[in-house]
């Protein structure tokens, strides 16, 4: 076999020395590329971009508070939510974490950046039930430590809606059917994550059902 | 059997975003819309996505033509599947199934909606070959709807796989392009 030196007439062709010449510079560009993406997506997730999506939502959420003030039902239709939008901020009392972010939606991307909401619930306001999930390494690491009876705030972009924990359920997934879907007397909000938080082969779930104190619901849901 | 449940599963799915569509298209007031969401289509899907749906086809303009065409759809589709059999499409006959899939197609396609369908890995044992349906608008540019029939979400470890290929990618072109233009240099070298 004739051995291949920088003499060969393969290295001499200018075709060849023109495409190896830019395949650095292409190379270089793919690392651009994949670095640029890794980087946006940390700085989606990032303080500095939550601190301006949670001043927007708290904002909103003032303004409707002010405008819904006086009412007992909101005589509008029910706002047009974007979806994989954050449409609320979580805070539950005793949590070291504040205004957890909410998104519409809880596919993966979506549970990297905050909690989501499952698109078969309902919102708040909607007299149904909510379905919030959240990582137990990240936005939910403190559920397990919640106790019955602490008030569960969430200040969505169409006002204020207050709930308390009435019941902490450990559940394997399968079993989720029997209470995810019940027909509760009062608006429902049930947040969970994975279980135990401690254990690194976590099977089982953990949620917190919250029964609604406070907030305007919308007329198409008044009962 | 299993296959024949995972069929179902998207299959169910996808029939609940049809008839979805079709009611809601031509009911202009919210309440019309579920009124005849309820009368059409089986309880348990009302359940799942009547929330999910009326917030999606929000962002639809649907036009009186539009909307023409796909109620005359929707009650041909009905007259094949005058029955409501469970929430699961393996529950109805070959025919019924095909009924209702080919309406689904058919409000995409007048609605100008696009949808891709991915199997997803789920924990529950129920749900291991489920597929989730992805709806969007906008020439496929806006994510409207996920349809996913598993409500509990992986909730464990946050997956960190894309982000770690892209970068042993980026890690990796860099140091074939360092090792390219050294060769290069040698290259030029020779050539002089």
């Amino acid at each position: 076999m004739k051995k291949l030196s920088f003499d060969s007439r393969i290295f001499k062709s200018s075709l060849f020395r023109g495409l190896f010449l830019l395949l650095p510079y292409m190379l270089i560009a793919v690392s651009i590329f994949c670095l640029t993406t890794v980087g946006l997506d940390a700085l989606t997730r990032s303080s500095i971009f939550f601190t301006t999506v949670k001043n927007e939502v708290k904002q909103q959420n003032e303004e409707s508070n002010d405008r819904f003030e006086k009412l007992d039902v909101i005589d509008e239709k029910f706002p047009y939510l974007k979806y994989q939008k954050v449409w609320s901020l979580i805070n539950v009392e005793g949590w070291k974490k504040k205004d957890i972010p909410c998104y519409y939606g809880d596919n993966n991307s979506l549970l990297m950046k905050g909690a989501g909401k499952w698109d078969g619930s309902d919102f708040c306001g909607q007299n149904g039930v909510t379905i919030i999930s959240a990582h137990v390494t990240m936005h939910f690491k403190e559920l397990q430590d919640t106790q019955v009876g602490a008030i569960v705030t969430m200040d969505t972009v169409y006002g204020t809606y207050k709930y308390e924990v009435t019941e902490v359920r450990i559940f394997r997934p399968g079993q989720a059917d029997e209470f995810f879907y019940n027909d509760y007397e009062e608006e429902t909000v049930i947040l969970y994550t994975c279980y135990p938080r401690e254990s690194r082969n976590r099977k089982q779930r953990i949620a917190l059902i919250c029964t609604k104190l406070e907030g305007k619901v919308f007329k198409d849901y008044a009962n | 059997m299993k296959n024949l449940f995972k069929k179902a599963i998207v299959l169910m799915i996808v029939a609940v975003i049809g008839l979805f569509s079709t009611v809601s298209a031509v009911a202009a007031p919210a309440d019309d819309i579920v009124a005849a969401a309820k009368e059409c289509i089986p309880s348990a899907y009302e359940y799942l996505y009547l929330a999910s749906f009326e917030a999606a086809l929000e962002r639809i303009d649907i036009q009186q033509d539009q909307a023409d065409l796909i109620v005359a759809q929707l009650k041909a589709t009905k007259a094949k599947v005058p029955t409501d059999k469970g929430h699961s499409l393996h529950l109805y006959t070959e025919a019924e199934r095909k009924a209702m899939i080919d309406c689904f197609a058919y409000c995409c396609e007048i609605l100008e909606l696009t949808y891709k369908v991915e199997v997803k890995n789920s924990d529950v044992a129920l749900h291991k070959s489920d597929e989730v349906v992805y709806v969007y608008a906008n020439d496929g540019q806006e994510l409207v709807a996920t349809l996913d029939g598993d409500v509990v979400k992986k909730t464990d470890e946050p997956d960190l796989s894309t982000q770690m290929i892209l970068l042993i990618v980026a890690g990796s072109a860099l140091v074939l392009s360092a090792a390219t233009l050294f060769v290069c240099k040698k290259l030029n070298k020779k050539g002089n």
